[in-house]
Order: C-alpha cells, then structure tokens, then sequence
C-alpha cells in the first residue's frame, strides 16, 4: 500500500472512495466539472479548508475531498460531516520536501508540490482513523 | 452593463451567499415571495447572471461580477467605519468558537453534545443582539437575527436538524451566509472572481 499524503481526518467512516484526483481552482472549475457528469468520478483536490465553493460539488453527490489547508472545525469541515462526504484536511506529502502547512507562513510552492503529486492520480480515502486520514495510491 | 436594483442584487446575493439554492432557499435568505423571487430569477437567467442546474441556482462569473461590484459600490465607504470593523473583529471571536461548538455537536453524543448546543445556543443568541445592532450600518442584518429565531423556534419544537443540516434554514447555513456576508461588505470575500 503506498500513502501518497496524509492529513486531519475530519470524521470516522468506513467509506472508501475511489477516484482520479481533480485539482479544483475556483468555482468555475467545480461548475465545469459538475456539467461533466462525471462529478463521481473524483476526488477532489482544493487549496484551503474555507473554500466555500465547493458547496454545490457537495450539495450534487461528490464522493470525497482533499484539503491543502484549513481545519476539521471550519464551515467545510461542518459540510463535509453533514454530507458523509470523507475528507483529509491540510493534507502533506508523505515523501518529497517534506513541507508542512503553517497558516501565514506557507508560500505557493508547497501547495504546487501537492498539486503536481496528486493530481490525475488513482487514490482511494482512506477516513478509518480516528485522527489521520490517508490518500492511498490505488495500485492497477 | 445590467442594472443591478436593490431587490435584484438580493436575489443575487442570496445564490452568492448559498453557492447553489433552491427557490425556496432563496425566499427564506431575502424574505421575498415565492413570485418575486421567481419573476428575479427568471429575469436573471435571460440576463445571463444566474443558471439553473437540476433544480438549484447558480451565479455565473457575469453574475459574480455583479454582486461583488455591487457591494463594492454599495459598501465602500463602509470599510472605514471603525465602529464596524470592531464589530467584525469581535464576530470573528464568537465565530472561531461557534465552528468549534458545531463540530462539537456533529461528534459528541449524550451529555456532551447537549452541552455543546447549549453553548451554540448562548452564542447565537449573543450574535442575534450583535446582528440587530449591526441593522444600523446594513439594514439586511436584521433579517438575519429574524431567520435565527426562527430555526431556534424550529429546533425547540423537535427539529433537531435546523441546527447543522445545509438542506434547511439551519443555524449553520445561516450563519455561513452571514459570514461570506460580511466579508463582502469589508472588501476580503473569500470567493472572488479569480479564485
């Protein structure tokens, strides 16, 4: 099993869901994806844990989210529980430069690094613990 | 360029707060009618600012574009008003802890969870007080403290869900939107055209 990042489990579930990982930049991005139909077939990949647009992605069915930032106490997190959907908050990379989130501190290239790892990849959530949620290369 | 009336922008503004509602959700976020609201949405769809997807309503960018510039306009002046930004500041206090006591909610059960709604409870009802004085700089507020009310009311009848549920007026929802709200107004939205 190969952890690609790891981060703040915001709840406890057995859910298990699978898919290409979607960078989402802004709403725009989460419309055209949403008009795709294939909304199910991802795991969404946002920047901060108070990106609100990512509201309608929920409110249609989306099956799992990845943070780079933010915490399970925030109006995201709060979403996330309401809507079962499973979701890893300030995600880091288990291998690369190591780099961590720090709020006010962190510039872009922590997030790019996350981005050009996890994007298009096959992963499955991993929301089993209790504390840790994992991002799981699903092998082919 | 569309004029953006008063009534207009609210409709607007109720889809920019939600990100996605329905026309029910809409009345309930503007206090408008059922026809009012309908009549504004239909316009609003020929106008190219709002689309309609299974049901729900969206913004498009020009639709955006349009309540950001609105408040922008509208509230401008505003954003030097020490008096408010003091406010603010103290909201973002009761804010940290309201996120917290939700969540709070969401994952105790039995007696810590009804202590953590009666802390939501103390804190909304602190906010209802804050948001009638806050009626003075922008008179929608007060529309706020009436929609807390009444989910309050709700809940004590048995509505358990008009707490955190995002498919009612619950206090979550309501206090989402006063928050994307507010900082709007301030000039610090979270969602901007380019991001």
């Amino acid at each position: 099993m190969t952890v690609l990042a790891e981060g703040m489990n915001v709840f406890e579930t057995d859910k298990k869901p699978s898919g290409t990982v979607c960078y989402l930049l802004n709403p725009q991005s989460v419309i055209s994806l949403i008009d795709s139909g294939k909304l199910r077939e991802h795991i969404l990949l946002v920047r901060g844990g108070t990106t609100t647009f990512l509201a309608p992605a929920l409110t249609m069915g989306a099956i799992g989210i990845i943070t780079m930032s933010g915490a399970p106490e925030s109006h995201l997190g709060i979403l996330t529980r309401e809507f079962q959907t499973p979701c890893v908050m300030t995600a880091y990379l288990t291998e690369g430069s190591g780099s961590r989130y720090v709020p006010g501190e962190t510039d872009d290239s922590h997030f790019d690094e996350i981005v050009e790892a996890l994007n298009g990849k096959n992963v499955v959530l991993d929301c089993s613990d209790e504390a840790v949620g994992k991002v799981v290369l699903l092998e082919e | 360029m569309v004029d953006v009336t008063d009534d207009r922008f609210s409709v607007l503004n109720a889809v920019w707060l939600r990100k996605m509602a329905g026309q029910d959700a809409i009345e309930e976020c503007t206090g408008m009618s059922y026809h009012e609201v309908g009549a504004l949405l239909e316009e609003s769809i020929e106008l190219g600012l709002v689309r309609e997807l299974a049901g729900q309503y969206l913004l498009t960018d020009d639709g955006r574009r349009h309540v950001l510039e609105y408040y922008e306009s509208k509230y401008s002046e505003l954003r030097n008003n020490t008096d408010l930004i003091s406010w603010y500041d103290n909201f973002e206090g009761i804010n940290s802890r309201f996120l917290k006591q939700v969540s709070a909610w969401q994952t105790e059960v039995g007696s810590s969870q009804e202590k953590a709604y009666a802390r939501i409870i103390r804190l909304v009802e602190r906010h209802i007080t804050g948001l009638t004085e806050a009626s003075k700089w922008i008179a929608r507020y007060g529309h706020y403290a009436q929609r807390f009310r009444r989910s309050i009311e709700r809940i004590d009848a048995g509505q358990t869900e008009y707490i955190t549920s995002p498919m009612v007026d619950s206090l979550h929802n309501i206090w989402f939107e006063f928050h994307e709200d507010i900082l709007a107004v301030l000039g610090r939205p979270r969602e901007t055209l380019e991001s």
